[in-house]
């Protein structure tokens, strides 16, 4: 079994809070995430504001050796699109 | 399952950030579940209305659903967070049923990946905290109360 561990960089805006000169900070968050290995669906997400800051993503999976390449990918409420890659290492 | 008793187990740590990472691998698109899981929304309604439109019509508690939150979250902008079951769950939710919005996120798991998950949540104050999966086409609920020192606006 190979533990993956996923953090995401993103400030995950509520829509309901206010910056200091009292104006409310637009929602901004990730909406969907997936994580695959080749054509292998490892884990799928529908995320909302709720989702702490810099989100984390903590996932069991069988199957995967070290060496093995995992893609993970997310899009946000505006639309942006990012992704990144891993191997998986023996500790 | 113990993380202090995992040496043996391979693990893969990624840390990923946000910024100017397109380039690194480049965008393949999200990639959905192959059961389709209907695009939620994330509205401010009831706990009740939020499992309503998440496909949940009748939820029963069970002991073999597990989730895992402290009893007292110093702060609720990111409680942490773990669920997991000896059910053969394929989809998770999360709610925090005090949020303005209780649907904290979904989650699907695979055939080959455990129903396992720990996340950081945000909690605006008190609240019970629900995990609800499906498994065997049935909806299980497992839930905590948690005490919030300081709210995290909770969306």
């Amino acid at each position: 079994m190979v533990d993956v561990r996923v953090q995401i960089r993103h400030p995950m805006e509520s829509g309901s809070r206010k910056d200091e000169a009292g104006e409310l900070i637009p929602a901004w968050y990730i909406t969907r995430f997936s994580l695959t290995a080749g054509d292998r669906l490892l884990f799928a997400a529908q995320l909302g504001p709720g989702v702490a800051r810099d989100p984390l993503l903590h996932i069991r999976v069988d199957g995967l050796a070290a060496g093995d390449e995992v893609l993970a990918a997310w899009e946000d409420s505006r639309g942006e699109t990012q992704s990144d890659r891993a191997r998986v290492e023996a500790l | 399952m113990n993380p202090r008793h995992n040496s043996d187990r391979r693990r893969l740590l990624t840390a990923l950030r946000g910024l100017g990472l397109l380039a690194l691998g480049g965008w393949t698109g999200v990639i959905r579940a192959a059961s389709p899981v209907p695009l939620l929304t994330f509205k401010p309604v009831t706990l009740e209305a939020a499992l309503r439109e998440a496909g949940v019509d009748a939820v029963q508690p069970s002991e073999q659903l597990r989730l895992n939150a402290p009893d007292v979250a110093e702060d609720g902008s990111a409680v942490q967070i773990s669920v997991s079951t000896s059910l053969p769950a394929r989809r998770l939710l999360v709610l925090v049923e005090k949020n303005r919005i209780p649907l904290v996120a979904s989650f699907e798991f695979p055939p080959g990946t455990r129903p396992f998950l720990a996340t950081r949540i945000k909690m605006a104050g008190d609240s019970r905290v629900l995990a609800v999966v499906e498994a065997d086409g049935r909806w299980f609920s497992a839930a905590r109360e948690v005490r919030v020192t300081v709210g995290g606006c909770g969306g």
